[in-house]
């Protein structure tokens, strides 16, 4: 009975093949692509109906859980077609280049000199495999609260609020004049200036032969300076960006800065709608910054790989990444895209219409690349939990300092 | 096939009894073997490659996994981390067992009264916390113990206190952490409790009121001696479940425990090691010593399971 069944399916199924001619059963495709951010569904389905014979499955999870779950998956040699990569891990998966595919044999050389180069070398494995295509960048800047900035006497226009920090210790200086006026609070924690600063130089935590420089770094140990120094100057509401208390601290005017990555702008506007016209956005101390962004990559069983490298490609390509960004403001890694008017001129009104083109296009043009190591994701943690000891009162700056560095030394070792 | 013949038919006595009774000797072994071939593969065989994970630095992504001995376990001796982690493991377990089980004793005598209504109702309830998903009961307890804003910030306030970072110190962490693993498992002991009071003989009871014994003095004489094999039970299942906590600290401070590791449970520092880290040997490692851990307080407490019986 089930045989004949099959057996007339079957024949159902050759005779609508053979009546449709020249479709072939090999072009359906469904393409399945894992991440923590959801990419714009609207592309997605502009490139499903451009491309009739193939469907895109996205399934998105947490941050840390996303990349978990990429990993064991690769791990069992599973995995999807598409995987969403944060900055941040993808030192850990470019050291193990190998379970990827390698983008070089789809023709993604061509493509380098589309990308801002230290974005783009940042998807490079050490033996030249190219891992990832960059999505995009977190240029940096810094949001104010211009009502409260009033209040407190301090100017409000953005050129001259600029003005105020052109190096870190005027931030911190600025933010000790407000608190003194208004005796509230100016940034949301120590470890966002952290963050921040110690992405300016041109080395991190290893040197260019991938030597641990962390605790020797000058731009490190100046960062974690005026980290603490705006903590105990009493600066620090102390509040976790991702937690409720950090978005009621965005709402309620608790904190009257922001350092924000391009991305993040968005979600100031979700968790505070309330503050909408009474930010503005100024440049960051030091100007030039990066905070996140991510690379879409092929893992090496993917059962698609070359469909999943033209979606990429096309994902990525200028037009879709311009459409991107008005539509969330990620910013884009095309360097061409840096004077078309559409970003050039792109300013917000929630934020009091900065111009938010003009502001992250130069935190990410004078960026100098700095050499990523493949634990930099967990020693920065070690940092940061380290300031957060700070700011929680439970150490002081000092011993703070001599405990991550304990801490780096056992997560690196074996 | 065979089986359930043997069992349907049962063999005369006689020239096949023999046949029979070895059939009779075998069959209880085919019916507990389904669960301990799944234990095999899913249990037992795990338990084995971790223990071989243990012994390498071993390489999730491709790469050699290189042979290390007992290194890992020399490495987690002089980790800091890993002290912090069972002395909070421990911290947590007795803040949240000696006080859970106390009021589990007390509902479940309350329970026990015979003049009490809706009984199906006050028991069903018990377990409502129990089936709530965790990470829910987490989220809400977080809120309740918020910094800034929440029920408990809000009552402070209101009578002038200074407000508290509950998340922020070892002692105010782990007194949440307990809190919620209070609410999740008393109901479950109550109802364990219940179960043996009700099969305390009433003779005893109305010995006990003859002999002129207050409703305490029956509680401390008679339930709790009677129950006492119940007790050391629920000992040993909150033994093995609270050397275990995880997703409420993992959820109410942070992935490594908070900044200053307060939250930091034993197998909260096993998948931060693991998949925060990617050391997968030197987690195995702490993961094995977890599994003794366990088996060492576990043969403590049968032992004390035997003296009770004896005396």
């Amino acid at each position: 009975m089930s045989l004949a069944i099959t057996a007339l399916g079957g024949t159902a199924l050759a005779a609508c093949s053979s009546g449709s001619g020249s479709s072939s059963s090999s072009s359906h495709v469904t393409l399945n692509m894992w991440g923590f951010a959801d990419l714009s569904k609207q592309l997605v389905k502009q490139y499903e109906q451009a491309h009739p014979g193939v469907k895109i499955q996205t399934k998105i999870s947490d941050y840390d859980a996303s990349h978990q779950t990429l990993l064991t998956a690769l791990a069992s040699g599973k995995g999807p077609d598409i995987a969403q990569i944060a900055i941040d891990y993808m030192g850990e998966f470019v050291a193990h280049a190998s379970v990827f595919t390698d983008l070089r044999k789809l023709g993604a050389s061509s493509l380098k000199s589309q990308y801002l180069a230290w974005r783009w070398n940042g998807g490079v494995a050490s033996d030249g495999s190219i891992v990832g295509i960059p999505t995009d960048v977190g240029g940096m800047a810094i949001a104010y609260r211009t009502d409260l900035f009033a209040k407190a006497g301090l100017p409000t226009d953005p050129a001259a609020v600029g003005a105020l920090w052109p190096t870190w210790e005027d931030y911190v200086a600025t933010g000790k004049k407000y608190v003194a006026a208004t005796g509230r609070k100016f940034i949301d924690s120590g470890k966002a200036v952290f963050r921040a600063e110690s992405n300016q130089g041109d080395l991190k935590y290893v040197d260019s032969s991938g030597k641990p420089i962390y605790d020797t770094n000058p731009q490190i140990r100046k960062s974690w300076r005026d980290g603490v120094a705006a903590i105990d100057a009493g600066l620090s509401a102390n509040v976790a960006t991702y937690t409720p208390q950090w978005d009621a601290a965005v709402a309620n005017g608790t904190v009257a800065t922001l350092i924000v990555p391009a991305w993040m702008l968005a979600q100031v506007q979700q968790q505070a709608p309330g503050t909408k016209g009474k930010w503005n956005i100024a440049v960051l101390p030091g100007k030039v910054g990066n905070d996140g962004g991510s690379f879409l990559a092929i893992p090496k069983n993917a059962p698609h790989a070359q469909q999943a490298y033209d979606f990429i490609k096309w994902l990525e390509a200028p037009a879709q990444q311009l459409a991107l960004f008005k539509e969330s403001n990620t910013f884009p890694t095309i360097p061409a895209l840096y004077t078309d008017p559409a970003v050039t001129r792109f300013t917000s009104p929630f934020f009091s219409n900065a111009p938010v083109g003009k502001l992250y296009i130069a935190s990410v043009q004078g960026m100098k690349p700095h050499p990523v190591g493949s634990q930099d994701r967990i020693v920065e943690s070690q940092f940061e939990n380290g300031l957060g000891r700070v700011d929680q009162g439970d150490q002081s700056g000092a011993k703070s300092w001599s405990q991550v560095m304990s801490d780096v030394k056992r997560e690196l070792q074996g | 096939m065979t089986i359930s013949l043997a069992w349907k038919k049962p063999a005369p006595r006689g020239r096949i009894g023999r046949v029979s009774s070895a059939w009779e000797r075998f069959t209880p072994y085919v019916y507990i073997a389904p669960f301990f071939l799944l234990f095999l593969a899913f249990g037992l065989g795990p338990l084995i490659f971790t223990g071989w994970v243990s012994l390498h630095d071993w390489q999730l992504l491709g790469g050699e996994n290189r042979y290390v001995g007992l290194q890992n376990y020399g490495d987690m001796l002089s980790d800091p981390r890993f002290w912090k982690a069972l002395r909070n493991t421990v911290a947590i377990f007795v803040l949240s067992t000696v006080p859970g089980m106390g009021i589990a004793l007390a509902l479940a005598s309350m329970l026990n009264n015979s003049s009490l209504r809706a009984k199906t109702f006050w028991r069903m309830a018990l377990l409502v916390p129990n089936v709530t998903p965790l990470v829910t009961v987490t989220l809400v307890f977080a809120s309740i113990f918020g910094r800034d804003y929440g029920p408990v910030t809000w009552i402070l306030r209101s009578l002038h206190l200074p407000t508290v970072d509950w998340g922020a110190s070892a002692m105010t962490a782990q007194t949440v952490i307990a809190i919620m693993v209070i609410w999740r498992w008393t109901g479950y002991n109550t109802l364990i409790y219940l179960a043996a009071m009700q099969a305390v003989p009433t003779a005893m009871y109305d010995c006990a009121e003859i002999d002129g014994a207050g409703r305490w003095t029956t509680f401390t004489q008679v339930t709790l001696p009677m129950i006492r094999p119940t007790i050391l039970f629920t000992v040993v299942t909150s033994t093995v479940g609270g050397l275990q906590v995880f997703t409420e600290p993992l959820l109410f401070t942070s992935p490594t425990g908070g900044n200053n590791g307060q939250g930091l449970t034993v197998t909260l520092l096993i998948y931060g090691q693991a998949f925060n880290s990617f050391k997968f040997g030197y987690a195995s490692a702490i993961a094995v010593a977890l599994l003794f851990i366990i088996l060492a307080l576990a043969l403590v407490n049968y032992a004390m399971a035997r003296l009770i019986r004896s005396s």
